[in-house]
């Protein structure tokens, strides 16, 4: 094989490396943070339902606390199974693109019935006055709830604006360049058999050592964001799919490498053959 | 020679480690063109997007310090406690009053008692101090029985403070004129929701002004 057919093989397996790690990071990225179901699946599996619910509990006491209430007055107001419903909700809102709309009329009900029964019990005398602190307490509680559901309304309902267009970018490009992927591997298969398999040894590479780069460079096991419950969902998030992208590197490599080795194999046999017989 | 026979023997093994060893460091050079063109194209973006998650991080590396550091001469903390952690207490003898202090006022540390404002001085540097404490029985239910000429004590890990009572308002929760944060006297501003009986959502502040008495 000439110099210049190597050389020029050596770039197309340079061209496919960066087509493979591109595709491989749009289909990682589709699956694990553009995917509505995925989503839910990793907020259940990080005990974010859980979670929430108890720092939602403990705001709501925090509340009570300066209220004059005893803290009775949150029995059931809150449960782990209106959270998860309502969480579920605001994805499935983000993920088509729907104004949010939770109702918290069940939350509302139950506080009101706890508040009126202490009330009774304590024999306390309410005025209007009273009555309209009562209602600011309520609306305050209430307000505690949705405030830990949905943090932003504003950004949610805009990032669920964006989804939707990147999704299907996502999809219009990972099919064009799964296209041209298997062409240029049909012509690096004629032109060099090896060079393919080199592309496969960059495109490992590369994400092992994204992998490796994202562990001392960046400290994604102690983000911070809005409370722990979140944040631990997020790292989880995160860390998946890190993992995803090691794992996909580590085939890469493997097949590269292993590829390499067979037809290297085969080269040698055939030359010493061929020096044998001249 | 020991090798040249190694080869003779297996030449077809050798030839093919050869050529494997020349693919890796051709693999090898790939890796790092990619890398370098992405640092060149994308490495400002790069950046931006690491250094976000550095500011959205726990810093795991910060020391931290147990003992305040006072330093009399200038009347001045050397070293601040961290946020959220109990340095003291305070006293109010005349209501049965004994509560921890903690740096900080969040909703989280007044759980658990008084939370001095991190927008305020400490007590020995000359200022004014803010602390709050919710209306409850085990915390400050019988603040508006205050009386003036009362003593409230605050006992720190760096030294005790007494301060009496001159004066006490009962403000609007919006009214922040009521507690200026000033450096020319030390005046403790210690407050509660207000009124402390009735139920629900409270929009006043019963505040207590206690200047420091210097023994």
């Amino acid at each position: 094989m000439s110099v210049a057919k190597k050389a020029i093989s050596y770039i197309l397996a340079e061209i496919v490396s960066i087509l493979m790690i591109s595709v491989i990071l749009l289909i990682t990225i589709n699956s694990n943070i553009l995917s509505k179901d995925n989503m839910k699946k990793s907020f259940k599996d990080s005990g974010y339902y859980y979670n929430l619910y108890g720092i939602i509990q403990e705001s709501a006491e925090n509340e009570v606390m300066p209220s004059g209430f005893e803290e009775t007055v949150l029995d059931n107001v809150f449960t782990e199974e209106k959270i998860n419903e309502d969480i579920d909700t605001v994805i499935d809102c983000i993920y088509s693109n729907k104004k949010i709309e939770i109702s918290t009329e069940s939350i509302k009900q139950t506080l009101d019935a706890n508040i009126q029964k202490e009330i009774q019990e304590k024999e306390y005398i309410v005025s209007d006055e009273a009555q309209a602190s009562i209602n600011e307490f309520e609306k305050a509680i209430i307000d505690t709830y949705t405030n830990h559901i949905t943090y932003s309304e504003n950004t949610i309902n805009s990032i669920g604006g964006h989804i939707h267009k990147i999704q299907s970018l996502i999809k219009i490009f990972t099919i064009i360049l799964c296209v041209a992927i298997i062409v240029l591997l049909v012509v690096l298969f004629f032109v060099n058999k090896i060079a393919l398999g080199i592309s496969f040894i960059i495109s490992g590479v590369f994400f092992v050592a994204l992998n490796l780069y994202s562990g001392t460079a960046v400290a994604v096991n102690n983000i911070l964001l809005f409370n722990w419950a979140f944040s631990k969902t997020i790292i989880y998030i995160l860390n998946n799919l890190l993992n995803s992208l090691f794992i996909a590197g580590m085939v890469l490599f493997l097949i590269g490498i292993t590829y390499i080795v067979i037809i290297e194999y085969i080269n040698a046999k055939l030359f010493v053959k061929y020096k044998k017989v001249n | 020679m020991h090798n040249s026979i190694a080869k003779n023997n297996n030449p077809v093994f050798w030839k093919a480690i050869e050529a494997i060893i020349i693919d890796i460091i051709v693999a090898s050079i790939g890796i790092i063109i990619i890398i370098l063109a992405i640092k060149l194209l994308f490495g400002k973006q790069i950046k931006t997007a690491i250094d976000y998650v550095d500011v959205v991080s726990l810093k795991t590396d910060s020391t931290i310090v147990k003992d305040i550091k006072f330093d009399k001469k200038t009347e001045s903390i050397v070293s601040y406690p961290e946020y959220g952690t109990r340095y003291g207490n305070i006293r109010i003898e005349s209501l049965g009053i004994s509560l921890p202090l903690y740096f900080g006022d969040k909703l989280t540390y007044l759980r658990y008692g008084v939370g001095q404002s991190s927008g305020s001085y400490f007590p020995g540097e000359g200022g004014s101090i803010i602390c709050m404490g919710h209306n409850n029985r085990t915390f400050l239910y019988d603040l508006p029985k205050i009386k003036n000429d009362a003593i409230i004590e605050i006992n720190t890990t760096y030294g005790d403070f007494r301060y009496k009572v001159y004066q006490t308002k009962i403000v609007d929760m919006y009214d922040v004129d009521e507690l200026t944060v000033q450096k020319e006297k030390e005046i403790l501003m210690l407050y509660t929701c207000y009124p402390v009986e009735t139920l629900g959502d409270k929009k006043e502040r019963f505040v207590v002004y206690a200047e420091r008495v210097y023994e």
